[in-house]
């Protein structure tokens, strides 16, 4: 467990800005004719997103599905090819890295996936899944490897005892840390966690939750948290991003964010965070419709067709993400 | 599988892995064991290839023996399957022939396998303009009738059983390309999957590592069946007098050169080897069958 901690010192370097995404974009094209060479359109997953992430931070990414929060993730880490944009990871650009370059900057950057049950090979053993990475990337001998898995185990709250096991024999719940602990085995900085508790049990979710802020602290890691579950995010995230239909609406302190939503979306989505009080008053934002397609999406803000607050400057004119009093909100009500 | 309330404390989990792994192999025996048609196929398997390896010792004549006193015997107790027109034993040339029809299916089976699952697993993980060339390839190939493709390729390298082998295995390709080219379609898109690339692990790797090792049910379904077409389409070679040159005991080769005295009455020349075609392909399609049922998830995924 030491070597864990040794290996990731929280560095104090002059820029605390540990990730500069700028207006990353990722179309997929879609082809209308059988024969068709030229793409007809786009569905635009991400639509020209800016964020920086801060060193040791979490930022915590909502939306409700299909807005493009996984498609975010991959595409940061490349896992999808963005279609533009930028990534800055500590100064290197890493949509420059050429392929093999890439494969080895890995090791800065690692996910967390949604659904432990398929984020594991069914064939592997715990040992042979947190083997791989080690094996990947560093020269190592079969003890030194050994060692580091039995530390890697401990560090997720799993006993090594238990490494010669397949992952079907374990919970969902323990499935996950050993992705946590998969996602460890490199010594990242940088953790996309991609829905990491969504497809567990609650009692469940706030064990890895805890697991998950416990090793940001002690290994100094920022995460980038992807949800769709509110109470999640407030709970882990010290800025969240809200996103709708592939752009970011909404970027503020967490705190700030849940006492104070600014962007019309955002409050409609607090409304619908359910109040453990049944006597408290609530004012429930019903929106109207359905998300339109992002193949096609609204002219102007693309939240006006569903807006409560809409104004004719809406329908025409696309806002942009603007400072408004230390956070950042793309609305034409605040500017 | 319940928790403990606290974090960082590690579960004991019940089963060794050793053991529910020894029960999955039991269950899988005891469906196979329990699919009658399957333990049919599996049997006259067994029975052929043992045959085949120890015809040597148990043969009673000399296969390529010939005896013109004794030519054209009907099924008697010297010869219990009777002689050919040269006087050749044919129960000794049928216990020979099982020999050289698996030999060639498994190296036809062989060749299909390590061409077209390489082929077709690259295919479907790079796609692009490289996966499509690739798999209309196939479809070319597969577009001509077997019988017809394997006949000009072995007529093109020259008769003998080492062509016949070769076509044979060209023939089966693209069918273990399409199966392979399926399952990395479905497979590639797992998260498993995509962790390994998060990891930065090699692409040959994650295809052989962690996609072949899960593809590999419905290839074993799809080799076991392979064989029986092997045999088949291997005999026919050597029927149509493409495949081993006489005086070699095939079984193809023995009914083409039986089939002239059907009509005066001398039937055991082409019945025995044509038995032995028959038996050995409906052996590896039981069994085929049998595997492709016990290893389709959708039948287990109820248990």
């Amino acid at each position: 467990m030491s070597t864990l901690e040794t290996a990731a010192p929280r560095i104090a370097a002059d820029s605390d800005t540990l990730l500069e995404i700028r207006d990353l974009t990722k179309h997929y094209p879609v082809r209308k004719k059988l024969f068709g060479r030229r793409p007809a359109g786009a569905v635009r997953a991400v639509d020209g997103i800016s964020l920086s992430i801060k060193r040791g931070e979490t930022i915590g990414i909502v939306g409700e599905s299909g807005c493009g929060k996984s498609t975010t993730g991959r595409a940061v880490l490349r896992l999808v090819e963005p279609t533009a944009g930028e990534i800055l990871f500590e100064g290197t650009d890493v949509r420059a890295l050429n392929p093999e370059q890439l494969r080895k900057f890995r090791t800065n950057m690692q996910m967390v996936f949604q659904d432990p049950y398929a984020s594991l090979d069914p064939r592997w053993t715990v040992r042979q899944i947190l083997e791989e990475p080690l094996r990947t990337h560093e020269p190592s001998s079969q003890r030194e490897r050994e060692e580091r898995i039995d530390a890697l185990m401990e560090t997720v709250g799993l006993s090594p005892y238990h490494a010669g096991r397949f992952p079907h024999e374990f919970s969902g719940g323990q499935r996950q840390r050993i992705g946590i602990a998969r996602a460890l085995a490199l010594n990242p900085r940088f953790i996309v966690c991609d829905e990491p508790v969504s497809a567990l049990d609650v009692s469940i979710q706030s064990q890895v939750l805890n697991l998950m802020q416990d090793l940001q602290e002690r290994l100094g890691l920022t995460y980038m948290f992807i949800s769709h579950d509110l109470s999640v995010v407030r709970f882990i995230s010290d800025r969240v991003g809200v996103m709708y239909l592939g752009k970011l609406v909404e970027l503020a302190p967490t705190r700030e964010l849940f006492d104070l939503p600014l962007h019309p979306y955002t409050q409609a989505l607090m409304s619908a965070v359910p109040q453990p009080d049944p006597d408290a008053p609530r004012d429930r934002i019903v929106l109207k419709g359905d998300v339109p397609s992002p193949a096609n999406p609204p002219s102007g803000c693309a939240f006006h067709t569903r807006c409560p607050a809409a104004m004719d400057r809406c329908r025409s004119e696309m806002p942009e993400l603007r400072e408004q009093s230390g956070r950042q909100v793309a609305c034409h009500l605040y500017g | 599988m319940s928790e403990t309330a606290t974090t960082l404390v590690p579960n004991p989990v019940p089963q060794p892995s050793a053991r529910a792994d020894l029960r999955k192999r039991q269950t899988f025996a005891r469906l196979l064991l329990k699919n009658r048609l399957a333990v049919l196929g599996l049997s006259f398997i067994v029975i052929w290839t043992l045959l085949a390896v120890i015809a040597p010792w148990v043969s009673p004549y000399e296969p390529t023996l010939t005896d013109t006193a004794s030519k054209l015997q009907s099924p008697n107790a010297a010869h219990w399957f009777g002689t050919d027109n040269f006087g050749r034993d044919v129960l000794s040339r049928v216990l020979y022939g099982a020999r050289i029809s698996i030999w060639t299916g498994l190296i036809a089976v062989a060749i299909s396998l390590c061409i077209g699952v390489p082929l077709g697993g690259i295919a479907a993980y790079y796609g692009g303009r490289l996966g499509s060339v690739i798999m209309r390839l196939m479809d070319i190939l597969l577009a001509f009738p077997s019988l017809v493709l394997s006949m000009a390729i072995a007529a093109s390298i020259g008769a003998g059983l080492t062509s016949a082998m070769i076509a044979v295995g060209i023939v089966g390709i693209p069918e273990f390309a399409r199966l392979m080219y399926g399952q990395t379609i479905s497979l590639k898109e797992k998260e498993y999957i995509e962790a390994s690339r998060a990891i930065g692990v090699k692409d040959n790797v994650i295809l052989f590592r962690h996609i072949l090792p899960n593809a590999l049910a419905p290839l074993l379904v799809q080799a076991t069946l392979g064989m029986g077409f092997a045999i088949l389409t291997a005999s026919s070679l050597s029927f149509l007098g493409l495949g081993v040159k006489p005086p070699i005991a095939e079984w193809g080769a023995m009914i083409s050169e039986g089939r002239e005295y059907i009509i005066s009455g001398q039937w055991w020349l082409v019945t025995f080897p044509g038995l032995g075609i028959a038996t050995s392909i409906l052996g590896f399609n039981l069994l085929g069958d049998g595997l492709r049922d016990i290893l389709d998830p959708r039948l287990r995924s109820g248990k």
